[in-house]
């Protein structure tokens, strides 16, 4: 069963890229270009790992972020942060993200970091369990 | 991502609405100086200055030849000022306040932004009505106060432009950086395609190089700027 990558993004082009290259490597990619639903769209996709843009309309990426993690079904989700923020690492231990990938990135980059999260996520196991 | 509110540049917006933005402009030490330098200029026994962010007063600083008067005292003092226009004068203090220690004479003046808002008070107290208290000492003070305050706002207006320029230079970066990553992803993933000729493998290789040495550019231009601040 293909891993589901559920990716925020506010330029259509680096969205469109990042589902090339993602689903090139055989992940089940969703995307969305607002963030203000993340609870419902989290509930709707249930993702194996979220990439989360930070500027990102309407609420942004870090308030986002917050909203998912409040939720208790939703904590163990690994949650990467990628932006061309300067502040990345600060930004990530503040709001407890799993990793980030900061912007310009190479093809490399991002499949290591989806690859090396979605493998450590304890919730990826535990969704994938049969009942 | 929320565009740059262009008129966050607009002078005449630039006066501020919220006190707390005004007060928290202004170094305390340059508080203190100013609270010394009325003490001198004006050789009342005591010299404070309060202030209020609308909610909450603080004691800012203060000028004393003598003991001290209570903190709550000269709150409730500044309290009556905040509402005024222009002066607040008490020229038999200890018959109003208990608390007034050996003072009996007070002016105060509320300290306003050119919007109008109150942002604190000025206060000034004697043991008894100084023989100089004329109407041309309040002009001065009037004067004065008026300095404190385009000192301020000139204070703010000067941090308000350095905000924006820093929120400028971090849009300018990111905007940047967003097609770097479009450009540099497009000819990795043109690299990948099968039975591609040499020359544009090449080409591919040329323009990732170009987008990392961009990339490069903008790492210096940002450290520079955060240097310069």
């Amino acid at each position: 069963m293909k891993k589901c990558v559920l990716i925020y993004e506010d330029d259509l082009d680096i969205m469109q890229l990042c589902k090339i290259i993602l689903t090139a490597s055989n992940y089940q990619v969703e995307t969305r270009n607002t963030c203000e639903n993340i609870v419902a769209d989290v509930k709707e996709v249930n993702p194996d790992i979220i990439l989360m843009d930070l500027w990102i309309p309407e609420i942004g990426g870090e308030q986002a972020i917050l909203l998912v993690k409040k939720e208790e079904a939703f904590r163990d989700i690994p949650i990467v942060i990628f932006s061309a923020n300067e502040e990345l690492d600060t930004i990530c231990k503040r709001i407890d993200a799993s990793g980030y990938l900061k912007k310009p990135f190479d093809i490399m980059d991002l499949k290591n970091i989806i690859q090396l999260h979605v493998k450590e996520g304890k919730y990826s196991e535990q969704h994938q369990q049969p009942i | 991502m929320n565009e740059i509110n262009q008129s966050a540049l607009n002078d005449k917006e630039i006066i501020p609405e919220n006190p707390a933005d005004v007060i928290q402009s202004i170094y305390e030490e340059d508080y203190d100086w100013l609270t010394k330098q009325i003490a001198t200029l004006f050789g009342f026994s005591g010299v404070f200055m309060t202030l209020s962010d609308g909610q909450q007063s603080q004691l800012k600083s203060y000028a004393w030849k003598k003991e001290q008067l209570p903190e709550a005292f000269l709150h409730t003092l500044s309290a009556t000022v905040y509402e005024k226009d222009d002066f607040r004068i008490i020229e038999s203090l200890s018959t109003q306040y208990t608390g007034s220690g050996t003072s009996d004479f007070f002016v105060g003046i509320p300290l306003k932004t050119k919007a109008g808002v109150t942002i604190g008070a000025l206060g000034l107290l004697n043991e008894k009505m100084p023989a100089a208290y004329t109407e041309d000492l309040l002009g001065q003070l009037r004067i004065l106060v008026t300095l404190v305050m385009d000192n301020v706002e000139l204070r703010y207006t000067q941090k308000s432009a350095e905000n924006s320029q820093k929120m400028v230079n971090r849009k300018f970066t990111h905007d940047l950086r967003n097609p770097l990553t479009v450009i540099s992803l497009n000819a990795e993933i043109i690299k990948m395609e099968a039975n591609l000729p040499d020359g544009i493998r090449e080409m591919c290789d040329q323009v990732k190089q170009a987008t990392s040495s961009m990339n490069q550019l903008i790492d210096d231009f940002s450290a520079i700027q955060k240097n310069a601040r």
